[in-house]
Formats: structure tokens, sequence, C-alpha cells
């Protein structure tokens, strides 16, 4: 593929301001306001089904099944959100989830960054191998893994206990490993060689070279790091006795009765439960969406 | 500089690591209070009363050295489980030195989480369990042995419905006892008889009156298509048809069939069942029938098939407007009905046979005893609990209820709900794969020869 | 560079990744090992297993009615799901790619329908998708618009599910914002200064310095669509008559409801060659589309 390229060191500052300066001045163009118009219609298709989750969480049980639906409920009932979290001891396993989703986030990327680091950035024979087996990993869909392991765990007497989720996060992410060794693909190796003549270490490039420039993509896996483990049932089901144990994904299932289940509570206490990942996301994007651009060209000096 | 980074980095890692595994040691030791036995789920019914009953389930460290602890779980709802630890303090009194604590779980893969739990030597000494798993699970010599006990304690035995302990014994091993019979009737809305110039279904009624209600029952009326019958429908029903047409079940036996097969009666039912679909009068297979109880407290279901806990919902939450009653299945000539139950059972590494026992008697008669009238969902098995239930509908003012369900438990003739051997994993997508078709028309009738031949296949091969 | 040098920077190398060799062996090369054996018993999963040769592979092949239909309903799913997520989730970083006010709502909004719990998410979709009160048909009746069969019709019920995974391509969403992001902004400007035009730069610059990400997210989509199992099992449960009956679904009720692990364990591995031969042929031939910023300064 063709491209224009540009050795960036060769511009004056001089044409470098003048380049900036005809951003700011630029007004809102014709294309920008297509732009919103196409994310708007595209954001009420995103939203349309959220909303509707909100409608169910205020309605009475009997109320949800109506024909035609309703959007507004007849009655709001607010209570729901406190009902919905009383009935499940919904604070104390809120705490418990947050204390494992801090851990499993921390442990995944510390841990994949540093593979990703040593698979993309240096060089030692059987790289491409274990390079090719990480990502194969991820081509074996996870049941093989579960009674096997579970064995394993049980084994250890790791049963009833939270280990058998935590201690597996601090051992790489196949994903985020492969992630993080395509974005070190997109940044150019003379930065490392600039800080080694310089006298650095490999670990030194890694968390005082290329560890800012690579702060997106880390704010991200931690996004889905904290979301992967927020979100995980499977492993506290089969794990996990204990009440006092549980995770809160635990605690949203125990919703669904034999009989009837209680959408209304379900939907209510879901809305609570999304909270943290929202907040987390809302505040993480200003790290990932600063001007990395800007951060580029000023290491180059 | 660079070193102190390193330090630091490497520090905060080595406490994670830490932090991490004695947050899962400490998690072991159990935190205090364990009050967190009643709130697994709320109220089941859709009423804003939430009752969050503290049961009191005592602590794990037993008081002194003859207390033992039976533990126990069930996948019935927080309310329900508050009204069966309830009645377990009685037990508690009359039975010093032993406690009964119940561990909550979530019904989604039950299976699984019970499974798992017997792996890891960690299952509770009773829990619920139904037919297939029980069948399942003793086959592979997981489940403990009550036949001794059984046979020392025939009193209690002989207070069962006869007969239903027979599906829960393998090779002549008692492997669990029922608990509550599930029973499979029709439910009707009185006003749209009414309305249709018919008159109400009665006990003993015939499949040529049932088709005949359903065409009347139809209508397009109140937005969209209102058929008259909302049921499920798969070779277990029909089989139904098929005896009591006087034909050959679909599967021989209910604990271990030998062979299925397709009798003519059973594709004279086949064919009955195909023309009221193709004409509309009765939901096809490919129905999603998971809400239709909340349609048909509206009203706008004139006949469904339900099981007999669906009347516990609508006495207390249907609108008091809706008039309903319940019948059996129809019949041709005689009456065959589907059996099927749920029950308890313990892993065979139980500790304290004796008290466990003790505590399964208890808890398969009187608890249902108690808890029945206060939240009628099933007639238990054992007889004088039964009594209970039946009584708890006539007070509710659905004596017709008891009469249809007591009628079907007397029943001469019974047939599996599905197939419940460890073989019944193969043999159900070989149903999948052609009944639906075959009702709809989509697949010819003799596709259902060889179907029962695959299966046949599968079953001796296994 | 020195002996010593390349030493230590093959000790490096091993130091680094050493989280992920014992990951690998323990929670990947061990069950994978185990399962070879496994796949060729009839085990109920708790109990002892029995020797069983091949048989299971043969049953499958040539016994087991909903082995095909599994298959087919997977590359449908696959085929249907992978490009269309691609485009679409980098259609939509594009445009939120500008600083513009009140664009991070915008962002957000696009994020959140991933961060809702699968459980909530999937049973929300079951109820939008029922065909008498749910929220889709009663919008095409309020159109005035036929209604739709959604998950109940063999033909819609495979599209139905992968509705649901666009509409949580945020996911994806994000990840290629990041890329974007990462894109050296010197490179637009100078462009700029060249005078070339909007669409050229799009083509000639960020295309090729995010084909990396690209190449990343198709082969993870891939591997990550042959693996669905959820959306079936909470709206489908593999119905209508196998339209959706995916073969990571069809494994999981093998194995957990039939309890026939060592049957299911035999399709894994098919399963497991499926994604590898899928992977190795994509790869191969997306490799060479790739443009690396790396590659080319060394």
């Amino acid at each position: 593929m063709t491209m224009i390229r540009h050795d960036a060191s060769v511009r004056t500052s001089a044409q470098q301001g003048a380049a900036s300066k005809k951003h700011r001045n630029a007004r809102l163009s014709g294309w920008d306001v297509v732009r919103y118009v196409i994310l708007s219609i595209g954001a009420v298709g995103m939203l349309f089904p959220l909303l509707w989750m909100v409608t169910i969480a205020l309605k009475s049980n009997n109320e949800v099944f109506a024909i035609p639906p309703e959007w507004i409920p007849k009655e709001m009932q607010w209570s729901n959100f406190v009902t919905g979290t009383r009935e499940i001891h919904f604070w104390r396993t809120f705490g418990n989830s947050l204390f494992i989703a801090v851990l499993c986030t921390a442990g995944q990327v510390i841990s994949s960054v540093l593979v990703g680091y040593g698979l993309g950035r240096l060089s030692f024979p059987g790289r491409k191998l274990w390079f090719s087996l990480f990502v194969g990993s991820l081509m074996l869909p996870g049941f093989v893994g579960m009674i096997p392991l579970y064995h394993l765990y049980t084994g250890l007497g790791w049963y009833d206990t939270w280990l058998p989720i935590i201690v597996p996060a601090f051992f790489g992410n196949a994903t985020f490993s492969f992630l993080f060794v395509q974005y070190l693909k997109t940044i150019s190796v003379s930065f490392d060689e600039a800080a080694k003549i310089d006298g650095a270490s490999d670990w030194t490039v890694l968390v005082r070279v290329l560890a800012p420039m690579t702060a997106p993509v880390i704010v991200t896996m931690v996004i889905f790091a904290f979301q992967g483990s927020w979100n995980q049932y499977l492993e506290p089901l089969i794990y996990i006795i204990s009440p006092e144990k549980w995770t809160l994904s635990l605690a949203m299932a125990s919703y669904k009765g034999t009989y009837s289940t209680a959408w209304n509570l379900f939907m209510a206490a879901d809305l609570i439960y999304i909270l943290p990942m929202l907040l987390l996301f809302f505040f993480g994007q200003k790290y990932f969406m600063q001007g990395l651009g800007s951060m580029n060209a000023s290491s180059l000096k | 500089m660079i070193k102190s980074a390193e330090k630091w980095t490497s520090g905060m890692a080595a406490l994670a690591l830490t932090a991490g595994l004695l947050a899962g040691c400490g998690g072991n030791n159990g935190n205090g209070a364990a009050s967190g036995t009643t709130d697994a789920s709320p109220s089941a019914s859709g009423s804003a009363s939430a009752t969050s009953t503290t049961t009191a389930s005592p602590q794990a460290e037993p008081s002194s050295k003859d207390t033992v602890e039976v533990t126990m779980i069930t996948w019935e709802s927080a309310e329900m489980n508050n009204k069966i630890m309830a009645s377990m303090k009685q037990f508690e009194a009359d039975n010093p030195g032993i406690k009964v604590k119940l561990i909550p779980t979530p019904i989604d893969n039950y299976g699984v989480k019970i499974n798992s739990m017997i792996a890891a030597k960690k299952a509770p000494d009773i829990f619920m369990t139904g037919n297939d798993m029980v069948i399942d699970n003793g086959t592979k010599g997981l489940l403990y042995d009550w036949t001794d006990y059984a046979a020392k304690d025939q009193d209690f035995m002989n207070g069962f419905y006869p007969g239903v302990t027979d599906s829960w014994k393998l090779d002549g091993k008692l492997v669990g006892l029922p608990g509550l019979l599930n029973t499979y009737s029709i439910f009707y809305n009185k006003k749209a008889f009414t309305d249709a110039g018919l008159t109400e279904p009665k006990i003993g009624w015939t499949y040529d009156d049932f088709f005949a209600a359903m065409e009347k029952l139809t209508t397009k009326k109140g937005g969209g298509q209102q058929f008259g019958y909302y049921a499920p429908l798969d070779p277990f029903y029909m089989s139904l048809y098929s005896v009591s047409a006087g034909g050959a079940p679909f599967a021989d036996s209910i604990v271990n069939p030998t062979k299925v097969q397709i009798s003519p009666q059973f594709l004279e039912g086949v064919e009955r069942y195909k023309d009221v679909i193709a004409k509309g009068y009765m939901t096809p297979p490919t129905y999603n029938l998971s809400n239709v109880m909340s349609s048909f407290k509206e009203g706008k279901v004139p006949m469904t098939l339900q099981g007999q806990w669906v009347a516990d919902d609508l006495i207390r939450t249907a609108p008091k407007d809706l008039q309903w009653g319940v019948v059996p299945m129809p019949v041709v000539n005689t009456q065959s009905e589907i059996y099927d139950a749920v029950g308890w059972c313990s892993p065979a590494s139980v500790k304290n046979p004796d008290a466990v026992w003790k505590v399964l008697k208890y808890l398969d008669s009187k608890m249902y005893e108690e808890v029945l009238p206060q939240t009628p969902v099933a007639p238990a098995a054992y007889q004088a609990s039964a009594a209970k239930y039946f009584e708890a509908l006539k007070t509710a003012g659905h004596p017709e209820v008891g009469e249809a369900i007591d009628h079907i438990l007397k029943s001469e003739s019974t047939q599996p709900v599905r197939f419940l051997t460890s073989w019944a994993g193969k043999a159900n997508p070989f149903i999948d794969a052609t009944w639906k078709n075959v009702l709809m028309g989509k697949a010819k009738v003799d596709d259902l020869n060889s179907m029962a031949d695959k299966i046949n296949k599968v079953i001796t091969a296994g | 560079m020195g002996k010593k040098r390349k030493l230590r920077e093959w000790r490096n190398g091993y130091l680094f990744i050493l989280p992920s060799i014992i990951g690998f062996s323990v929670f990947v090369a061990y069950p994978m090992l185990s399962s070879l054996y496994y796949a060729l018993t009839e085990w109920g999963g708790y109990d002892k297993p029995r020797f069983v040769g091949f048989a299971n592979f043969k049953y499958l092949f040539t016994v087991d009615p909903a082995f095909w239909p599994s298959i087919r309903a997977t590359f449908y799913f696959v085929l249907m799901s992978v490009p269309s997520s691609l485009i679409l989730g980098l259609a939509l970083a594009m445009l939120l790619n500008k600083g513009l006010p009140g664009i991070k709502w915008f962002r957000t909004i696009y994020y959140l329908p991933t961060i809702v719990p699968s459980i909530a998410a999937l049973t929300l979709w079951l109820f939008i998708y029922e065909p008498q009160y749910g929220l889709a048909n009663s919008l095409l009746r309020a159109l005035g618009l036929p209604e739709g069969t959604w998950l109940t019709g063999e033909t819609t019920a495979l599209p139905s599910l992968v509705i649901i995974g666009l509409w949580q391509v945020g996911s994806g969403m994000i990840i290629f914002l990041s890329g974007l992001q990462s894109v050296p902004k010197d490179l637009y400007e100078a462009a700029e200064v060249d005078g070339a035009a909007k669409w050229r730069t799009t083509l000639n610059i960020t295309i090729p310095m995010i084909t990396p990400i690209l190449f990343l997210q198709l082969i993870v989509g891939i591997i990550g669509a042959f693996q669905a199992f959820n959306q079936v099992q909470v709206l489908t449960g593999g119905g209508p008559n196998f339209a959706t009956s995916l073969l990571n679904f069809k494994i999981y009720n093998d194995a957990f409801n039939n309890t026939m692990f060592g049957y299911a364990i035999s399709e894994v591995w098919v399963l497991f060659v499926i994604i590898m031969v899928f992977t190795a042929i994509t790869y191969r031939y997306s490799n060479r589309l790739v443009y690396y910023e790396s590659d080319n300064s060394r």
C-alpha cells in the first residue's frame, strides 16, 4: 500500500505552530454536523434497550408482561431499587465483587504487559513459538479446562475460596498480551534504542518509555479486565458455596426462581450493578483519549 | 532513580499477590453471623410483600460434642426456604442433638453445582433432586443407599402413595425419596367456555370433546391470534393418547425403558393433533410458551396444559374476576397419566446416616404437612401431607384442583415425562430433529418410525 | 551485539513471559493433554471414565443428528457476525475520533451496552424479541410493518442473535478508537501541508496504520464467534430446529445437561481444530496486508 511518509524531525517549529493554529481556528464543518446526526441515530438504537430496562425496573411485576408494552409504568415503583438490593445482601456481595475485580484487573494487566513486552520487543529463541502458543490458547474453548482444573483446585483445598478466581489472573491473559504486542508494533523501535543507548535496561524501557506511550491500550485493558471479572459467573458458581463469599453475579442469578421471577427487581438491581463499570469507563476515557499524537512527537526530541 | 521505580513496582506486585492469597485464606474462616442463609432471593410471587423473615439456622460450630449438623440444599425460592426451615425448627426441638442447616444456591445450573459439590466431597447431606438426576447419579454410585433404613421403617414407607417410590429404586436399591409429585392438567378459563357456548369439561371428558372445544375457543379478537389450546407437545404427551386408546406407550418404562414404540394409536393421535395445529386451534411447536400464565391471568388463554404449581400462583396473584378451573387430560378409553416426581437424596459419603435419615423422614412428611397449606405448590408423595395440600386448595375456593390431582395420582397407568436414563442425552436430539417437523407437516409422519429406530439403537448400544 | 548482551536479552525475554509460560502450562496445556485422553472415553465428569477409543468421534460424525446442523449454524454465525462487527466498530470509532464537544457522551453511550452483564442484557433482549408483548414487534406494529418472527423463526433466529452482538459492538469500537488515537498526529499534519484530500488521508494513512489492530480484531473476533455460547443458552436453547445450535452450546449442553463429558470433550477437539484451521488461513492471507511501523525502522 502506498503511504505518505514524512520525516517529522525535518520540520521546523514554525511549520508545526502554523499547523496547530489552523486546527484551533477551524469551525464546525458541514461534515461534523453529518457526523453528529449519524451518531445520534446510532445512539438511539443503543439506548433503546437500556431505557426499556429502566422501565421494567420501575414497574410492578404483573405490569411487566402487559400487552401492548408501555413505556411509562402506571406507577413508578422506585421502591424496586431498594427492595432489589436489600433482598440479596447487595452491598456485601458488591464489596466482594469489587475486591476480586480489583485484584484480577491488576493481575491481568500487569502480567499481560510484561508478557506482551517480552514477546513484542525482545528477541530470544522460541519467541515465535511461544507467541503462537499463547495466541493459539485462545482457540481452546473454555470448557475443556473446567473439569481438570476443578479437580486441581479442589485437590489444593481451594474449594469455597476466591483463590481459583484470583490466582489465574496473575498468569497472563492471552488476549491482552496479543493486544499489547500488536499495539507495540505501531510504536517505532527507535524509542527503545534511544533509551538503551542512554544505558536503560529492558525493564526501564518498558516502565519509563513504552508504558506512558501505551497508556491508551493499558487503560483499555483495565476496563476490559475489570468488566470481565465483574461479570464473571461460572467460576464463582462452581467454586463458592458460602453465601458470605458470593459475588454480585451469583446474587443476581438468585433472582430467577423455579416458578416465577421478579423481573422488575432483577432489572433494578442490575442497573445498580452496572454503575461501577459505567463510572470507570467514563473517567477512564480521559486518559486514553488525550491526544496521543502530541506525546509521540514530543518524545522524539 | 531507575532502581527505586523498579523496587516500587515489584513491591506493589508482591503486595497485591500476598493480599490476594490472604484474602483467599481469610475467606475460609467464615465471617461472623450467618444470617446469610435466608436472603438468597426475593419473594417469587411478584407481590410487593417481601418476606424477609429470619430463619434461625444455627451456627456451624456445634455447641456440644453430641450435636450433629445436617446440611441441606433446595432449589426453592427464599420464601419457600424460609417456611421449610421454620418447620425444621420444630424438628430440632423434638430432636435435641441434631441441627439442620440450609445452604442457599442460585437455581441456575443447579445440576452443575450439585455435581461439583459431590465431586469435591463437599455435598450437603440432603439435596433436592429431580427423578432423572437421581437415576443418573444413582447409576454412577454417587448416592447413599437407604434400602436398609427403609426396610426397618415400614410404617413410614407405607405412608407414601402406592407405587411412587418405585421410580426411586435402582436395582432394588432405594437411592432417594420422592417428595412432591408434579401432575399435568388442563387449566381453563370458565368465561371463555361459556362465551363459546360450551359446557365446562369434567373428569373423564374425551379427546373428541377436547378437540371440538379447541376449535370453538379459537378467536381472533383482542389483537392477534388467540389459540384454543396453549401447550407443549412431545412424544411423551402423545403417548398418553396412545395408551388411552389401547395402544403401546412410547417408552415402555419410567425408570429404565428398553425400547420406544410408535403404535398405530400413537400415529392416530399425531394425525389429530397435526390437524388442529394446521388449523390454528392449538399453538404450533415453535411457539414460545414461557409467559403463557401471564396471558392466562389476563383472561386471554382459554385452555393450557400446566403443572399444578401454577394453581398456587393463580390463587395468590390472579385478578379476582378471573374464573378458572382445572380438569385432567381427556381420555380416549382408559386413563393414563404422566408421573413426574421431585424429591430428596443424599450423597454416598454421608457421615451421620442415622441423623440424616431422621431429618429426611421429617422433611418428606411433617415438613410438607406444615408448609404446603401455606404454599400449595404440589401434592406431597406422602399421603398424610398431601391431604393437607388438598385441604388448602379447598379452603382457597378451588376444590376441583385437588379433585383433579387426586384423580391423576390414582391413575393405574403412569408414564415418564421424559427419558430419565443416562442415554437420554443421545436420544433426545433424535426427537428434536424430527418431532416438531412432523407435527408441523414439514416432515412425513413415517419419519417417526426411523426416529424410533435410531433411539432404540442408542438404547441397545448404551 | 555482544554475546553477553545477547544472553541477557534471552534471559530477560523468558523472564518477562514467565507468567504466561506458567499460565499456559497449567491452564491450557494440562487441560488439553488430559482432555486428549478423555475424548476417547465415555465419562460422566464426576465418576470413572471408560475407554472407548474413537467411538465418540464416529458417533459424532455419523449418527448424532445435532452435529452437522451445529456446524452449519456455527459457520453462518461466524460469517454473519465477524465482518459486520468489524466494519461497524471501525466506522463508529472513526466517527468518534474527533474531539468535538459532547463526543465524550456519545462514546459512553456506545460503550454502555457492553457493560451490562450478560444475564441482564440477554434477558432484556428476550423481552424485546418476544412476539406478543416485546418491544421489537410493537414498534413494527406501530410503524405499520409486518411483525417479525425473531427468535422463533428458523431463518430469523440467528440474525436476531447477531443483532445483539452488534448492539454490543462498543468494546471493539474502543479498541479501534485507541488504535486510531495512536496514529501520530504529525502524519496527518504533514498530509494536510501536502494538500491531501480527506478521503486520501483515511485510505493512505489511517487504515494502514491501524492494520495491526484490525488484524487483531479479526483474529480475536473469529475465535470469539466460534466460541459463542451465552446468547444461545439464554435465548433459544439451540432452536428452532437447531438453527441456533452453535457448536460451543452443544458442547456445554452435552457436557453439563446430558452429563456426557467424554463425548463433549471429543466435540471440543473438533471445534478446536476447526478454529485452528480457520485462524491459520486468515492469518496467512491477512498478515501480508498488515503494516508494521516497528518493522520499518529495524
